[in-house]
């Protein structure tokens, strides 16, 4: 049994649920749309997930893709009270499943990517070169951060999407004062994206004229990495506890690879090819004997 | 120096730290001054910034950090009155991460160690935690304010028990006290807080929740928070 929780509406779950069905692979949709008789209840120590009357048993699980969203605007209060509690609930249950259920992501390791640098220092572990960066509230380190490095982008420091941009010796850095801001020293170079499943790795280079690529044009072609990067890709999401991961790579113009950040919840289909391989892997994945 | 990382709107914090020698409170509002510059990658620790930060206002070097205790899960936006509304979410995001960041650089400097989700502990799920402490989960008719079941909200300072909310209907004995202590010991946490209760015809009680900070509303609780850092402090300084 797979159990799946979150909206039809989501291609990176719909495409996994539409494989499953394909396969005749038994597996449970948790619509958060049509939820009323889901909840998560506590038996003795333990967490139980109920569909009905009927609890679903942990020796019968294989896998568990859970990508909930937010749905506070299409709800009213108390809808939107119910669904919050069900989906914390469903992250205390899938986080303390034993080790041999698949759980893409477990919410610990999910949790990672919320402070850049911090899994920066992970990344670097991993044997990817990370760039020289800066976090301040001073705009005379930040000014002297530009001024040394010439050219050089800012970032969130948290998981929330920035756009990032690049600034230079010219640019009004006052505001840096309110709120700790991330620079980075900019490195010329070639835009990688690798998906992780499991071992399986799917490889992209993105082609952008843009700074961002999600906020420019882009063209992607799949493609492989030389093997020992590879393995650092695989390295990598086994050291942050991720079964699928968005890895942002870019192959510096001075011949090193640079990793940004592993995304714990990648929105993959843009990169899936029309016979859905990285949908496909995933499924493969979630129903795999551990 | 110890630092106590906190909310400005925790009483408690500024209570702990006030006639504490040697102890400043750090808030959120500190990370809204400019003061702050933290190396990242592979210049951290070795290039030109050294890392300093703000304090109760005042500056000070990460060197001079002999300890640091927090009671503070996360920035909250609610709680950025000084920031425009529409960015407050974004800031309290930015603020908690950075903190993240730069706890972690602490290493044992911290008392307790950051997780991924919360800056003052581990978040393990609170089945996790009953399982440690050899309690039940509180049930959904548990939770429900309006059945009025007795609960109380305790905190662990190594070895001790304190109530520091809840009712007094809500009884703690001994054997709760050694389970709740065995419950932090098995994630080697020294300071944490948990609300309990006691449900109709149940011997033992349930547990609620495992907070992601600790709660120091009390004076007992504060002086044990003390006794404890300075336990620490002394034992860095004997090894």
């Amino acid at each position: 049994m797979i159990v799946l929780h979150g909206l039809h509406s989501d291609a990176p779950l719909e495409n996994v649920r539409q494989v499953l069905a394909d396969r005749g692979v038994p597996y449970l949709f948790l619509d958060q749309t049509s939820c009323e008789r889901i909840a998560v209840e506590p038996l003795g120590d333990r967490l139980a997930l109920v569909v009905g009357d009927l609890e679903v048993p942990v020796a019968n699980l294989r896998g568990v893709y859970l990508r909930p969203y937010d749905l506070a605007d299409a709800v009213d209060a108390a809808e939107h009270a119910r669904l919050s509690r069900l989906t914390f609930g469903l992250r205390e249950w899938a986080e303390a499943l034993p080790a041999r259920v698949r759980v893409v992501n477990r919410p610990s390791a999910g949790l990672s990517n919320h402070s850049k640098p911090r899994q920066a220092t992970v990344i670097e572990q991993a044997g990817f070169a990370v760039p020289e960066a800066l976090l301040t509230t001073d705009p005379e380190a930040a000014a002297a951060f530009v001024a040394e490095h010439g050219k050089v982008i800012v970032k969130s420091i948290s998981g929330t999407r920035s756009i990032v941009r690049v600034v230079g010796p010219d640019d009004d850095l006052g505001a840096v004062r309110w709120c700790p801001t991330q620079f980075q020293r900019f490195i010329p170079g070639v835009e990688y994206r690798v998906h992780v499943v499991g071992e399986r790795l799917f490889v992209h280079r993105v082609r952008s004229h843009a700074v961002d690529y999600r906020y420019g044009g882009f063209t992607l072609d799949p493609t492989e990495l030389p093997e020992p990067v590879a393995q650092r890709c695989r390295a990598l999401a086994a050291a942050l506890g991720l079964a699928l991961a968005g890895i942002d790579l870019r192959f510096g113009s001075d011949g090193r690879w640079y990793c940004w950040e592993a995304n714990t919840s990648p929105a993959y289909t843009s990169f899936d090819g029309p016979d859905h391989e990285i949908a496909s892997a995933l499924a493969d994945h979630l129903a795999a004997d551990s | 120096m110890i630092l106590v990382l906190a909310s400005q709107q925790d009483p408690g914090a500024a209570a702990l730290v006030a006639g504490w020698a040697g102890a400043r409170l750090l808030t959120p509002a500190d990370l809204s001054l400019p003061g702050w510059a933290l190396a990242a990658g592979p210049s951290s620790g070795t290039g030109a910034v050294a890392a300093r930060g703000v304090a109760d206002g005042a500056p000070f070097a990460t060197d001079q950090v002999q300890l640091l205790v927090s009671l503070l899960g996360g920035v909250d936006a609610a709680q950025l009155g000084w920031i425009t509304e529409e960015h407050r979410e974004y800031v309290a995001s930015e603020m908690t991460a950075f903190l993240g960041h730069w706890l972690t650089t602490l290493g044992s400097r911290c008392l307790v160690a950051p997780s991924y989700a919360s800056l003052a502990g581990p978040c393990p799920p609170t089945a996790t935690w009953a399982a440690a402490a050899g309690l039940p989960l509180a049930t959904d008719r548990d939770v429900d304010r309006d059945v009025g079941t007795p609960r109380a909200l305790m905190t662990v300072v190594a070895d001790r028990v304190f109530r520091v909310g809840g009712s007094d209907s809500c009884e703690i004995d001994d054997a709760l006290a050694r389970r709740l202590c065995a419950m932090a010991a098995s994630y080697d946490v020294p300071l944490l807080s948990a609300v309990v209760v006691r449900g109709a015809g149940t011997s033992l009680p349930r547990l609620q929740a495992v907070l992601p900070a600790p709660v120091v509303r009390t004076a007992e609780v504060r002086s044990a928070v003390r006794g404890l850092v300075e336990d620490v402090l002394l034992e860095e300084v004997a090894s």
